[in-house]
């Protein structure tokens, strides 16, 4: 067993997790900004449309 | 008589390790159709492999498909566009936590490099062993390509099987390392709403992303997310339903024939394919198991706990191991619904693990 191998490849084991989890809180914070930024547009844009809609009455027959 | 023989005569040309190649062949066939394990490439692998280990059998056709295929990456890349034009990023996005449950899965690719190594396999081939524990074919077949592993067919082999075989690897697993009381947690699904835009900006920032820090891998997640985007965008519906049936068929027709290239008996009857199918499932067992230990550390930390099944679920298997996490949890629970939970962790473990694929490439090549 080449034990210095196995070192080196516990070294790439703890660089590799960490790198996974760096890229994947990095997409969270991204996703997690985009969810907020995207509702909140979407919350402004119902509270600033204050005109009433013209009511579609269909002639009575 | 001697037409006769003429005729037959290669019928004693047989070694016995074609033989029991062709047994093995038939053996995938058998999983494929009679227990439907990933029958659409276990079923085209068995035939490949009964085909090639004839005795002096002409295999250049099946040679040219894997050159152009598989050597050139391009099939697992094309096949990633169906792929991603298939999966559903939704319950992900809208609850953004599980994304770190994908991430914890991917443990015993890393632990599995290390067993490798210390089995005696060369820091290449261990890569290409350990990448098994992504539970992708197209990574794993992109990774074990890169290295010119020569154990292709089995890394292969193994990759699709284990993968079919996770609700069978995983339940006993579980239950081994957590307690009744955890598996019976329950875990309320809020659906939140995930606007177009995020669906749509998603892809190409996770590419931009994950392809600067581990470049290796930028063309594994850019192939998944643009199947992903031509899905979400709304307006290319017909390329996205070619691409999740037609595209994804056609590959996976070629892409099981072409890998049985790599299941010659000179190359896969050896004791080193054991090694590597038991590497594999080495990999499958620590993927869940970092998963749900990560869980339940998470737990120390948190007020409002997670079923640590929902780890389990971040492996890249999808939809079996979001499935298997959903039964488990009704088995202990028949109101305990963890389905869009672990369908979450499931499709996050799709991204970790092409992620961690691409650092494996990069992390193994600075060390040669």
């Amino acid at each position: 067993m080449n034990t210095q191998m196995v070192w080196t490849c516990l070294g790439i084991m703890g660089s590799g997790m960490l790198g996974i989890f760096a890229v994947i809180l990095v997409i969270w914070g991204l996703v997690a900004l985009l969810n907020r930024l995207t509702r909140k547009k979407k919350r402004e844009g119902r509270g600033r449309n204050t005109r009433p809609r013209p009511s579609r009455i269909s002639p009575r027959q | 008589m001697e037409i006769f023989s003429d005729l037959f005569s290669n019928v004693l040309n047989f070694t016995w390790q074609q033989l029991l190649m062709i047994c093995t062949g038939a053996l995938l066939i058998f999983l494929a159709v009679k227990r439907e394990m990933e029958p659409s490439l276990l079923l085209p692998m068995g035939f490949g492999a009964v085909l090639v280990n004839l005795p002096f059998v002409q295999t250049e056709a099946i040679e040219t498909l894997f050159s152009a295929g598989i050597a050139s990456e391009l099939f697992p890349l094309l096949l990633f566009i169906g792929i991603g034009a298939m999966i559903d990023f939704g319950p992900l996005l809208s609850n953004p936590k599980m994304f770190l449950f994908g991430a914890a899965a991917q443990f015993g690719i890393f632990f599995t490099l290390t067993a490798a190594v210390a089995a005696g396999f060369d820091l290449k081939d261990a890569a290409s062993a350990a990448i098994i524990a992504a539970a992708d074919g197209p990574t794993s077949i992109y990774v074990a390509n890169y290295f010119q592993s020569v154990y292709q067919g089995a890394i292969m082999v193994a990759a699709y099987s284990y993968m079919a075989l996770v609700p069978i690897i995983q339940p006993p697993i579980i239950r081994a390392i957590t307690t009744r009381k955890e598996r019976m947690i329950r875990m309320e699904y809020v659906p939140g709403e995930v606007s177009r835009t995020t669906r749509i900006l998603f892809p190409v920032f996770v590419t931009i992303i994950a392809g600067t820090v581990a470049p290796k891998s930028a063309e594994l997640i850019g192939f998944l997310m643009f199947g992903n985007l031509i899905r979400e965008c709304g307006v290319l519906d017909s390329l996205s339903q070619s691409a999740q049936h037609e595209l994804a068929n056609l590959i996976t027709l070629l892409l099981g024939l072409s890998v049985s290239f790599k299941m010659k008996a000179e190359w896969f009857v050896t004791w080193q394919t054991l090694l590597i199918l038991g590497l594999g499932l080495v990999g499958f067992v620590f993927d869940t198991v970092g998963g749900v230990l990560f869980a339940k550390a998470l737990n120390l930390f948190s007020k409002k706990k997670v079923n640590p099944m929902i780890g389990a679920a971040g492996i890249s298997a999808f939809p079996m191991a979001s499935r298997v996490v959903h039964k488990m949890g009704l088995e202990e629970d028949s109101y305990n619904f963890l389905l869009m939970h672990a369908a979450g962790a499931n499709v996050s473990g799709q991204i970790a693990s092409v992620i961690a694929g691409g650092l494996m490439i990069t992390l193994v090549e600075n060390v040669l």
